[in-house]
């Protein structure tokens, strides 16, 4: 059996699997009515005085920092490109990605518009709507996705050099 | 080798097309569950409606009856009737005695039959004629807006019994179109200039409560008239009602 190389740059995979999973819990410390995916009940088993203030404080834009953060980590760390043109690239992409989203919440109606009605019975996706209708524009969001896409460029060119062979079938 | 860079390719684009899908899952997941005005306050826009409005006296100025009602039912009667302050007008014979009330978007009446007969009221005979003296085809309550065109059978008010109606021009209804955001819905259009709604992004038909006010004040002194059909013992009278604007105010409503 052919084994076929392929590489995969684990420190940025690490680290934006580790970026996820304490951007999720954000969510968990933020106050109950929060989001979708964080059942209701779930934030309530601690009580509000057990979050510091400042966690509460930085809750509000983190997320918006580490999901293109992370993201961009994870494209650039499985895809494993040297190549400074592709990083750049990839950042570019989270970047336009995220910033569509988050204008969506100042321009709802247009672009729940666009939002197909076959959406409504498709779990997840039935939120798109909700989404943009809940949300809140803010530009500190805006600015938060851009510092975790530029912290997430930074890392990409400290880390680029480490590319390990990885071997899969 | 080459095999092997085409596999590379594939799984790169694989992991790409993945991760946007996942990434774009993450951000629809993290919609809020209720409006986030409590966590972040960001000044929205407030929506304010003005609107005019405009409210008329119209009184009932005369009766015409066919000569035969005349002879057979005996000389008529025109009341205005000052109960709790509305503008309400009687006619009465021998046959009926009917109170009317006029607004600007509808016609109400109460029939009160004073014979030992029944008497048809053959809706598919009746018309309203507007201001500008074109007629129009006439609806009454209980008719479905769908069915407005269609034949309507009479009303019936046995001897001595009332019936409390409306009569509404059928083509003064129409159907608006939904939107992607709300449903379709029937208009009404009023019988004289009613209202005129004013918002951010509605911008109504007149400039100003002024030019409102000229335009309401236009309608005083003109007629608007109901053919009301009245069939007793197969014999059909045709009651002509006619209303006069005696008197026009406006004012306005912001919410």
């Amino acid at each position: 059996m052919n084994r076929i190389a392929i590489d995969i740059n684990k420190t940025q995979v690490l680290t934006g699997v580790i970026a996820l999973i304490l951007g999720f819990m954000v969510y968990l410390l933020r106050s109950p009515g929060g989001v979708y995916f964080v059942p209701a009940w779930l934030p309530t088993l601690w009580p509000d005085s057990a979050v510091p203030g400042y966690i509460r404080l930085v809750a509000n834009n983190l997320p918006d920092f580490i999901h293109p953060f992370a993201f961009a980590l994870l494209t650039s760390g499985l895809i494993c490109s040297h190549s400074r043109r592709h990083q750049f690239l990839i950042c570019l992409g989270w970047l336009v990605l995220e910033t569509f989203f988050e204008v969506g919440q100042y321009f709802k109606d247009a672009y729940v518009w666009f939002i197909p009605s076959w959406f409504d019975g498709i779990p997840l996706l039935q939120n798109a709507k909700i989404f943009f209708l809940n949300g809140t524009f803010d530009e500190c969001d805006l600015f938060s996705i851009l510092a975790g896409i530029v912290c997430a460029f930074c890392v990409m060119l400290t880390t680029s050099r480490g590319g390990k062979k990885y071997e899969n079938l | 080798m080459r095999i092997s860079k085409n596999l590379s390719i594939c799984f790169r684009l694989t992991v790409v097309v993945f991760l946007v899908l996942f990434g774009v899952l993450t951000i629809i997941a993290s919609a809020p569950t209720t409006t986030q005005t409590g966590v972040r306050p960001t000044p929205s826009p407030t929506f304010t409606t003005t609107t005019y409005k405009a409210d008329y006296q119209i009184s009932l100025s005369k009766v015409e009856r066919p000569e035969k009602a005349g002879n057979r039912y005996g000389p008529q009667k025109v009341d205005a009737v000052s109960t709790d302050q509305k503008y309400r007008f009687a006619f009465e014979d021998d046959m009926v005695r009917i109170l009317w009330f006029v607004g600007s978007t509808r016609i109400s009446f109460l029939l009160q039959n004073k014979t030992d007969f029944s008497i048809k009221i053959p809706w598919d005979e009746a018309a309203y004629v507007d201001e500008s003296g074109r007629s129009h085809r006439v609806m009454h309550s209980g008719v479905k807006y769908t069915d407005r065109d269609k034949p309507q059978p009479p009303s019936v008010i046995v001897r001595k019994g009332s019936i409390e109606d409306i009569v509404y021009p059928t083509d003064y209804v129409s159907w608006s179109s939904g939107t992607r955001y709300s449903a379709g819905s029937w208009d009404e259009k009023p019988l004289l200039l009613a209202m005129d709604f004013h918002g951010q992004y509605l911008k109504g038909r007149y400039a100003s409560l002024t030019e409102f006010e000229e335009a309401v004040n236009k309608n005083i002194g003109k007629q608007i008239q109901v053919l009301l059909p009245l069939q007793i013992q197969d014999v059909i009278h045709d009651y002509i009602f006619s209303f006069t604007v005696d008197k026009a105010s406006v004012s306005t409503d912001v919410r």
